[in-house]
Parts: C-alpha cells; structure tokens; sequence
C-alpha cells in the first residue's frame, strides 16, 4: 500500500468504517512505518472526534415553538380556505380561456347578423322611392305564412328586428286589406316581410282608388307598408 | 429512510388540513432539518426559516411529493437543501466571514466576536469545529453535513443532493481534507493521540 491508496480510505479507517478486514490490516502497517500518514490518521481521528462532539451537541436542538404554532396557523388558513371555496369549482386557465374564446365566437356571429340584417333595415329608408310621403317610420319584421296573409300589427320600438306572427290588429284599429304596389306581384310568394308603420298625406287613399274623407285633404292617414326581404314596398294598408 | 405507511397516510391527513397527524408528522422530522439548515448556514435564524419554509412547501403541495423519486425523508432534505442555499445567496456574508478567516489569530478574533471565549473548553473546540463545517464551499459542506452530522449512507445522500454515490464519496474526502487544514491551524487539535478520549483532547484545547 501506498500513501495514495491509503489517503483514499482514510475517512472510513478513521470512523472505524472499513469493513475491509485485509485493507485495513493493510493500512495499519503502512501507518506504522509511513509517519506522514500516521500524522495524517490522528488529524482524520481529532476531526472525526470533533464531528462526534459536535453531533451530540445538537442532539437537543430542535426548531423553536413558533415555527411550529404558524405553520399550523397556515394550515387553518388552508383549511379554512378549501371549505369556502367547496361547491365553487375553480376553473383552470385553460377553462378560462376557452369560455373567453366561447364568447367571442357568440359576439363575433352576433356582429356577422346584425351587420347582414343592417343593409336591409338601412333599405327601409329607400321606401320613399316606393312611398315618397313617408314620414317617422316605425319598422316591423314578421313572417307571413306562403299560403295566405294574415293580419299584422305594428308594434312600438324594438331594440332588436324579431320575426312574429301576429293574427289581429291592436284593439280599436280598423285596417283594409293590403294594396299591391306592384303590378302582378304575389305577396303569397314571399319568404319573409317586414312592416313598416307610416304617414301618408291623405291623397294617398285616392291612388289606390279609396274613397277619401273631406277632411283626409289636410291631414295624414296612417299606413303599413310590406316590404319584401328586398327591402322593395311591395303592398300597403291603411289603419284607422 | 423509506416512505411508510405511515408517512403516506399522515401525508393525505395533512393535506386534509389535520392539525394532529401535522403536529406527528413535524415531531417526527423537525429536529434533523433543523440542524441540517444550522449546521449548514451556520445560523438559528437561517434554520428556522429552513425548516418553515420545507414543511409549507408540503403543507400547500403536497402532490409535488413523488414517492416514485425517493423518500419523504429525501424530499424534506431536498427542500431544505434549496432553501438553505437560497438563504446563503442572500446572506452570503455568513460564509464570507467564515471563508476568510485563516490562522490562529483570526480564529481567536472570530471566537471573540462570537463571544465564546466565556464558555467551557468543550464548547470552544464544538465551536471551532462547527466554524471549520461552514467554511466549507457550500457542495462539500453539504456532504459533510448529510454523512458525518445527519448519519446519512453515502447512497441517501446521493439521494438529497441528486449527484452519483461516487461524487458523494469524493467531496466527503475532499471536504474532510478541507477542515483537516483548517483545524491544523489550530496545533493543539494535531497534536491530540488518536487514542485519548474526548477529555484528554479537551485538555488540549484548554
């Protein structure tokens, strides 16, 4: 043996760990006659000796009481936390995100409708072409059936176009049957409509072929224009 | 060193928010972390922290623990292992001011600012050994703290410190070395007989 060899088993000869019974025989003799390593041994011994001191010192310390007293306090705080948060499902970033995500797909088809539906109502204003006189009108929208007319009513401002299907007039409203106001048109054909309540000066009954009150001359008679899904006037009504 | 039942058990209880299997669970393993952070650091304050800051990462997260990779006895070492060097980062002055004292006269200094020179010859040479650890670069205290302190083997150290058996055994030799030259500054410890008890080697050190 070396002093190499025996530097390197020196710890566990020294903590009497080398269970290595020849190895060890070994490095006893090379103590013995080498006297650095022998120096060497009683250093790795006095420190080991010093470790062993030290461990026993510290054998009584432990961590001070008041770590213990918070971290049980954090642990109140934990538990007291899970049970209010019990029935309330925390929803992941991930969850988040695909409800964000959700919505935006609602809004965005939202905006895609209204923004196809506006060049329609914004036809209405073109109705004058077909009914110049018309003033404040009042938009409807409804379906009418293929197969017959029904009666229609016109409704106070919506916030949103709603498609409905009325049978009957307001109550104390008397209206004529619709007038084609263009020749040969099928009102029967059409998929959709929407009404539009308006105020005609009262020479309008006579273009119908109406008879015309005395007192129509002056004054304007309330009328219901069917407009097309074209958005083209394609009969009237009046409403008394 | 192994996960138990009864760890395991304790560990699903205090995930549950109970405060008496905590209070089992902390009994049982609290002392060794704390003298691992203080024989590491060299300070109270820095071992508390360890060990409050290692069980609140298993309080608040207890599924990090991954029986799979080692034992809780591990785990808990191997968090307080971070903390113990996130704590030495930020208060390097501690190591510092171990690391630059060399010689006898300095070693005097440092005892007489720590005030010890009041206490028994025992507790000097506890003193100057504990100096001699945390002087220490930080990868062979670490060693000497888990095997020689902490009476790990060299494979459960291994363990905590996520390195080869092999590299424990070379920094322990390594580190034996280191405060072999440094307790050689110190005659009175070379010249003790490795056959004289610990008495007589206080006797030395008087």
């Amino acid at each position: 043996m070396n002093c190499t060899d025996f530097e390197r088993q020196i710890v566990l000869l020294a903590s009497d760990r080398l269970i290595d019974t020849s190895f060890r025989e070994e490095s006893l003799t090379h103590v013995r006659l080498c006297g650095r390593c022998r120096n060497r041994l009683t250093e790795e011994q006095n420190l080991i000796a010093g470790i062993r001191a030290v461990r026993a010192d510290l054998a009584t310390e432990t961590t001070p009481i008041r770590v213990e007293l918070r971290l049980l306090a954090a642990i109140r705080t934990q538990a007291s936390n899970a049970t209010v948060n019990v029935g309330k499902p925390t929803l992941t970033v991930w969850q988040w995100g695909a409800l964000a995500a959700v919505g935006l797909i609602l809004v965005s088809t939202v905006a895609f409708f209204w923004s196809h539906s506006a060049p329609a109502q914004r036809r209405t204003s073109i109705t004058p072409v077909v009914a110049p006189e018309v003033s404040v009108p009042q938009q409807q929208s409804l379906d009418v059936g293929p197969e017959r007319e029904r009666p229609i009513v016109a409704r106070k401002k919506q916030p949103r176009m709603r498609r409905s299907i009325r049978t009957a007039p307001n109550d104390g409203e008397v209206v004529t049957e619709f007038f084609p106001l263009l020749a040969g048109d099928d009102l029967s054909a059409l998929e959709s409509v929407r009404l539009v309540t308006v105020e005609l000066p009262g020479s309008a009954l006579a273009e119908v072929g109406l008879p015309r009150p005395p007192a129509a001359e002056t004054t304007s008679v309330k009328a219901e224009v069917l407009l097309g899904q074209d958005g083209v006037a394609r009969a009237i009504r009046f409403v008394q | 060193m192994t996960l138990t039942h009864k760890d395991a058990e304790l560990l699903r209880l205090i995930s549950t928010g109970d405060e008496r299997a905590f209070t089992a669970f902390y009994q049982e393993h609290q002392a060794n972390l704390y003298r691992f952070g203080l024989l590491m650091s060299g300070s109270r304050q820095i071992a508390e922290e360890v060990v409050q800051e290692a069980f609140l990462a298993l309080i608040r997260e207890p599924g990090r623990y991954d029986p799979a990779r080692g034992s809780l006895s591990s785990y808990l070492y191997g968090t307080a292992r971070n903390q113990v060097l996130r704590c030495l980062k930020r208060e390097r002055v501690y190591v510092a001011l171990a690391e630059e004292t060399n010689g006898d006269a300095t070693e005097r200094q440092l005892i007489s600012k720590n005030d010890l020179l009041t206490e028994t010859a025992r507790r000097e040479a506890i003193r100057i050994v504990r100096q001699a650890v945390v002087a220490l670069p930080v990868h062979y205290r670490e060693v000497v703290v888990l095997c020689d302190f902490q009476e790990m083997t060299y494979a459960e150290a291994a363990r905590v410190l996520n390195c080869p058996v092999g590299t424990v055994n070379s920094r322990l030799h390594r580190g034996h070395a280191l405060m072999v030259q440094r307790l050689r500054a110190n005659s009175k410890f070379t010249h003790a007989s490795p056959d004289e008890d610990w008495t007589s080697l206080l006797r030395c050190f008087a």
